[in-house]
């Protein structure tokens, strides 16, 4: 059944609840009796003072609210457990929706529904910090979600969030919890509500822009911004969440900034202020629903009531953002104005002695240092491959990932040919990946489970034109290049709906150094084959290993027809690049003669009669500009 | 010397060239035979900081530091930013060019003379947010700063509350906002509107590779309610503070002003000749249907009359002989575009003999090559539909029965400039009640057929990849050659073919009346209507399948809507 909370939604603007801390806390409760020796539990009060949390709600009712919050803001297993409550995870949170259920379905008229909001709180371990580890969470939140929904809830909602690991885990978790029930987010919608510190940033360093381009493509209803500050100091992130982001957007700030006076803290924005605080965001943001956070009260409820009446949604038109990768911190654009993506080639075990042995000696600060200089050189992105035999590479690629993604502001692309060892990756990068890679090499059942895989963890995903073919699996000529690449693109997206934009063929690039003749078209085939699928699919991401064209030459050399061969294929639709970005040469930094022998070699120019392209015509000969 | 035989192998020669070379960083020319002058630019272009302090030194035994900067310094800078912008210079090669800049200029500082006194006035200067290119802007710096002012750089992916914060807490007397990627310009639409939400109506410098002049002084300059200026570069920026700071705002407003209405007659006269060539309108004064359409509806010519079509519905046309298409085929596109065959560093006349020699002998052998073995088998389906417009929307109705819909399309419309839309050029329901009668859409698709799709696999499949590439090349343009014929023919059949261009070359610059537009492209990018258009002309009656991307199958092949309305040219929606 199409969720019902959904569909008022999109009718009209929605009051959501207040404050229930500062209401608890302002009855007289006795820590034995009432918090059965849980100081600072509210979430067990459902069990030993229900009368209490539907007081709380009915007067959010009363004032008008369209929905309420449950009382399990801590209700997760790994939460409750710090009050030895763990066993009872799955109780608390039934009773909590029941009871608020309850409630709202007592308030309930036929033009006015009640709704009951399934809180889930951040709880107080950092996952990006290491402080819990993402299978616990992911069970943990699940748990206590399975009794959200058991008691009743119209939508779960992910909120406070610091820490867009976090983010991801409960989202994941929620998924688990509604498939156990035989629901989808289509019935009891899934919402994420983040905290934006005053400092611009979540508490974690994670802007609007990286939560945004990092959340987008889950199945989540709705992203908003709650708590840490007042209306005023969100303005600008909701504005941009209204320019950007093409679902709902919910808004429940703090009254205003606190201040502690007399030893207590105050918050100090009146009702009547912070409801014409919020008409900016209904009017001018286009948001669906607007309630309050600490130090918000029923008053300040009523107010908004009164001010929001029963007026549909303002109309925005929001321009997604365009397809992106994030750090921790910030998003990466897939396609750079003046650039082409540089994909920084260096922590890579298989391709670099220095990581290599920086593996093998654990030293993990110098791979961070290696990290950093490649960013500094002029990377956006960063491959990371630990992929080394005799080594526990899930663990190896676990210890790199989360000292980088602390360290390091940039996306990282998760490289290996073991699902497990890139999922292991996954589990502690809090931005959005690139997965690198999937092909048909093993048949598709691989494929799926790397495309399952960056559904899963909402990861970008780098394709390679291998197939099944026994002979010769690696696609050689343009024409098997974008037939692989077509098949992976329609499978990958009619199976998995990853859309095109967060796919990247690699259309591999193989040596045209080693003088066999097989070899020799390869520069040739790449480069048409790149033109082609450009063309065929604008909006995919190409990517190649370049320096393989050059293997086995001299470093010298090496460095020219890298870099030539790199230009030609950027101007051919290549929009990406895996390099060591200070051995790549800008075009007017190479000779002309260099540049022209190495166009020679690049069109395989021999002659005709040998399988060539045909010889170089006078001024496609170095000797024409030799001084 | 390697022999261009067929001995000759470019692996070897490739090796050959490096044997003696173990590093290509110092395979340029070497500095040294350069002169000073040369020296300075060298350094800066190729981001080189060994030798530059001694350069910098010899350089000021001749020059006063701010001339060395200005004039020798800053030369360089403008290279390594045209190299940049045209693609053969990646950002991190930039970046060093700018890092040896800010080497020299400290290795200077101290030489310089101070302006006089206290400063001659303050900018808080930042790369917007979400743009972390601060090149230019931090030339800026180094030119105000040398000039006697006091900048408060905040760097890059500034939010405007920084930026406002900053203002507040050093009480500038300008805010400058650079940027370089085209979303800038948003971001600066936005901080503007919020500056004025702040009641802030400081002047604001505006500048960077993102904004040009006309849009900052046509468009940003009404936004903001304080004085919003445009740089062009550094030295612009220097000039527009030096006035600020002497009270001479009006000097500059006066000058945009000037600019604007030279710009707004320039326009007029266009417009106006424009409509002179247009056939006078019936009818009087045109109005629009709805409020809607009177708010959104450019100002193009209305109530045009529509030409008589010969027939409605569509027709299939296969009998059409190559040599009469042959002389439709732009040459300049096949050469360039589909061969490869670039200009480059060559002087015109150089090219053309270059063309002379290498491409057109391949094109004239190709020619016969495809008419003897009938390799292209040209098809055309095409026709003519009731239809009227209705504010973005183009509605087409049913060849027999005129009042019924049969397909809608939805056009996009700019949202600056002349809030073009291709509905514009279609008369709108109540014109079309006035003239009695609707208007006339055509439509046209034409194929090259399969033959030369299969005839360039085989030679690619051979191996022979250069006469792979001239052959793809020609069955590409003889399909744009035959769409550019038939829409000939229309405007023959229509009737105003006589306003055609007498020269074939300059039908390819829409030398007619009308236009010919194809999905995919500024005006119409939505692909999706090729599914439409498919509906209407039934192209498989020629072969022609779409893909899934709405691509049409055979490659060689190519659809259009075929407008005939005179102000109808190519726009960018």
């Amino acid at each position: 059944m199409p969720s019902p909370l959904l569909t008022e939604l999109d009718r009209r603007v929605l009051v959501f609840d207040g404050a229930m801390g500062a209401l608890i806390h302002a009855i007289d409760l006795d820590i034995e009796r009432d918090y059965c020796g849980c100081e600072n539990c509210p979430d067990v009060l459902v069990k030993s003072r229900p009368d209490i949390i539907e007081s709380i709600h009915e007067q959010y009712l009363k004032a008008g609210a369209d929905a309420i919050y449950t009382d399990t803001f801590g209700g997760a297993h790994h939460i409750l457990g710090e009050f030895d409550l763990q066993d009872e995870t799955y109780d608390l949170n039934t009773r909590a929706a029941e009871i608020a259920r309850s409630v709202a379905d007592k308030h309930t008229t036929s033009d006015k529904p009640r709704f009951v909001i399934g809180s889930m709180g951040p709880g107080t371990k950092l996952i990006t910090l290491g402080q819990i580890d993402w299978d616990t969470m992911r069970a943990s939140y699940a748990e206590a979600i399975r009794g959200l929904i058991a008691g009743g809830s119209d939508a779960i909602m992910i909120e406070t969030c610091q820490d867009l690991l976090q983010v991801k885990c409960a989202v994941n978790a929620a998924v688990d919890a509604l498939d156990d029930a035989g629901k989808s987010p289509d019935d009891i919608p899934i919402m994420v509500s983040v905290t934006i510190e005053q400092t611009g940033a979540m508490l974690l360093g994670t802007s609007i822009e990286g939560a945004l381009s990092a959340l987008r493509g889950y199945p989540i209803a709705s992203l908003g911004l709650n708590c840490a500050t007042g209306p005023t100091e969100m303005t600008e992130h909701i504005h941009h969440l209204s320019k950007h982001w093409d679902k709902h957007i919910t808004v429940l700030p703090n009254a205003g900034l606190p201040a502690l006076i007399d030893g207590k803290t105050v918050y100090p924005l009146q009702p009547s202020a912070f409801a014409e605080a919020m008409q900016r965001f209904i009017e001018r943001d286009a948001i669906s629903a607007a309630g309050g956070c600490c130090g918000t009260t029923p008053e300040h409820i009523q107010l908004l009531t009164d001010l929001v009446g029963s007026r549909a949604p303002a109309k925005r038109s929001p321009t997604p953002p365009s397809p992106s990768v994030t750090s921790l911190y910030a998003p990466t654009e897939l396609r750079q104005d003046t650039s082409f993506l540089i994909v920084g080639e260096r922590c890579n075990a298989s391709g670099s002695r220095k990581f290599k042995r920086l593996l093998e000696e654990e030293d993990w600060d110098a791979i961070v240092s290696l990290a950093r200089e490649q960013i500094r050189d002029g990377s956006h992105v960063l491959d990371i491959n630990v992929d080394y035999a005799g080594r526990d590479n899930a663990s190896d690629m676990a210890e790199v990932v989360s000292r980088i993604v602390k360290q390091v502001d940039a996306p990282l692309m998760l490289d290996s040919t073991q699902p497990n060892t890139i999922e292991s990756g996954l589990k502690r990068a809090a931005g959005k990946c690139v997965i690198n890679s999937a092909n048909f090499e093993d048949g598709p059942e691989k494929f799926d489970e790397m495309c399952a895989l960056a559904k899963r963890y909402n990861a970008a995903l780098v394709i390679g034109t291998i197939d099944e073919d026994q002979d010769a699996p690696m696609a050689r000529t343009a024409e098997r290049k974008l037939a692989i690449a077509t098949r992976a693109i329609e499978h990958a997206g009619r199976r998995h709906a990853i859309p095109v934009s967060n796919i990247f063929i690699d259309p591999l690039v193989l040596p045209i150094s080693t003088g066999m003749d097989p070899d020799r078209r390869s520069a040739l085939e790449l480069i048409e084959g790149t033109r082609r699928i450009a063309q065929a699919f604008p909006d995919v991401q190409l990517i190649c290993g370049l320096s393989n064209v050059s293997f086995g030459l001299k470093p010298s050399a090496r460095v020219i027809l890298n870099s030539v061969f790199l230009h030609e294929l950027v101007e051919a639709g290549m929009t990406s690049a895996i390099v060591h970005a200070s051995k790549i040469l800008p075009l007017n930094k190479i000779e002309e003669s260099h540049k022209l022998a190495a166009l020679n070699l690049i069109y395989d120019r021999r002659d005709q009669s040998l399988g060539g392209t045909g010889l170089p015509t006078p001024d496609q000969r170095p000797e024409s500009v030799a001084v | 010397m390697p022999n261009y035989d067929n001995t000759f192998d470019p692996l070897q020669a490739f090796i050959e060239l490096f044997t003696d070379i173990d590093s290509v960083q110092d395979s340029k020319k070497q500095r040294a035979n350069l002169t000073l002058e040369e020296r300075l630019r060298a350094h800066i272009i190729d981001g080189e900081k060994e030798g530059l302090a001694d350069c910098i030194d010899e350089a000021m035994t001749r020059y006063p530091p701010l001339e060395i900067i200005n004039t020798h310094l800053l030369d360089g800078m403008k290279t390594v930013g045209e190299l940049f912008g045209s693609g053969q210079m990646q950002l991190p090669f930039v970046l060093q060019s700018a890092e040896v800049m800010k080497m020299a200029v400290s290795r200077l500082e101290p030489h310089m003379e101070k302006a006089e006194g206290s400063t001659k006035g303050s900018i808080v200067l930042a790369t917007v947010k979400g743009d972390v290119h601060d090149i230019g802007k931090n030339l800026v710096d180094i030119i105000l700063t040398n000039n006697g002012f006091t900048v408060h750089n905040l760097g890059i992916k500034q939010p405007i509350t920084n930026i406002l914060k900053a203002f507040r807490d050093t009480d500038a007397d300008a805010i400058g906002l650079s940027g370089l990627l085209v979303k800038s310009v948003n971001v600066m639409e936005d901080n503007l509107k919020q500056l004025n939400d702040e009641g802030v109506r400081v002047p604001v410098l505006l500048g960077g590779a993102a904004l040009t002049r006309s849009y900052a002084e046509g468009y940003l300059r009404s936004v903001y309610t304080g004085s919003c200026l445009y740089a062009k570069d550094a030295f612009d920026g220097l000039r527009i503070m030096d006035l600020l700071s002497t009270d001479q705002l009006s000097t500059l407003d006066e000058e945009i002003t000037a600019r604007q209405s030279a710009r707004s007659d320039a326009k007029k006269a266009h417009d106006e000749k424009r409509a002179a060539l247009a056939p006078s309108p019936e009818g009087g004064a045109s109005s629009p249907t709805t409020e809607a359409a009177a708010a959104t509806r450019s100002d193009i010519p209305r109530t045009i009359p529509t030409p008589a079509p010969p027939f409605l519905a569509s027709r299939v046309v296969t009998d059409i002989p190559l040599d009469s298409i042959y002389p439709f085929i732009n040459p300049t596109a096949l050469f360039s575009t589909q061969w490869q065959l670039k200009r480059a560093q060559r002087t015109k006349a150089e090219h053309e003999a270059y063309l002379a020699e290498h491409a057109h002998p391949v094109f004239e052998r190709l020619k016969k090559q495809c008419l003897d073995e009938g390799i292209l088998q040209p098809a055309v389906v095409y026709g003519y539909y009731p239809c009227w417009s209705q504010g973005n929307d183009l509605v087409v109705f049913d060849a027999e029965d005129h009042e019924k819909e049969i397909e809608r399309f939805t056009f996009p419309r700019q949202t600056t400039k002349r809030a073009l839309c291709i509905a514009d050029f279609f008369m709108d329901e109540r014109e079309c009640k006035q003239a009695g009668r609707k208007d006339i859409l055509g439509l046209s698709c034409v194929t090259m057929g399969s033959k030369i799709t299969d005839a360039c696999k085989a030679l690619f499949d051979a191996n022979d990849y250069t006469e792979y590439l001239y052959m793809h090349g020609i069955g590409v343009e003889t399909a744009e050659a035959l769409a550019e014929l038939w829409h000939k023919r229309m405007r023959q059949e229509l009737g105003f073919a006589s306003e055609d261009s007498p020269r074939i070359p300059e039908l390819f610059q829409q030398k007619y009346r009308g236009s010919r537009y194809s999905f995919g492209y500024g005006a119409c990018p939505d692909m999706s209507h090729q599914e439409k258009l498919w509906r209407l002309l039934d192209p498989t009656r020629i072969g022609c399948q779409l893909t899934e991307n709405w691509q049409i199958d055979p490659e060689q092949s190519t659809s259009a809507l075929i407008v005939h309305h005179p102000s109808a040219k190519y726009f960018n929606a």
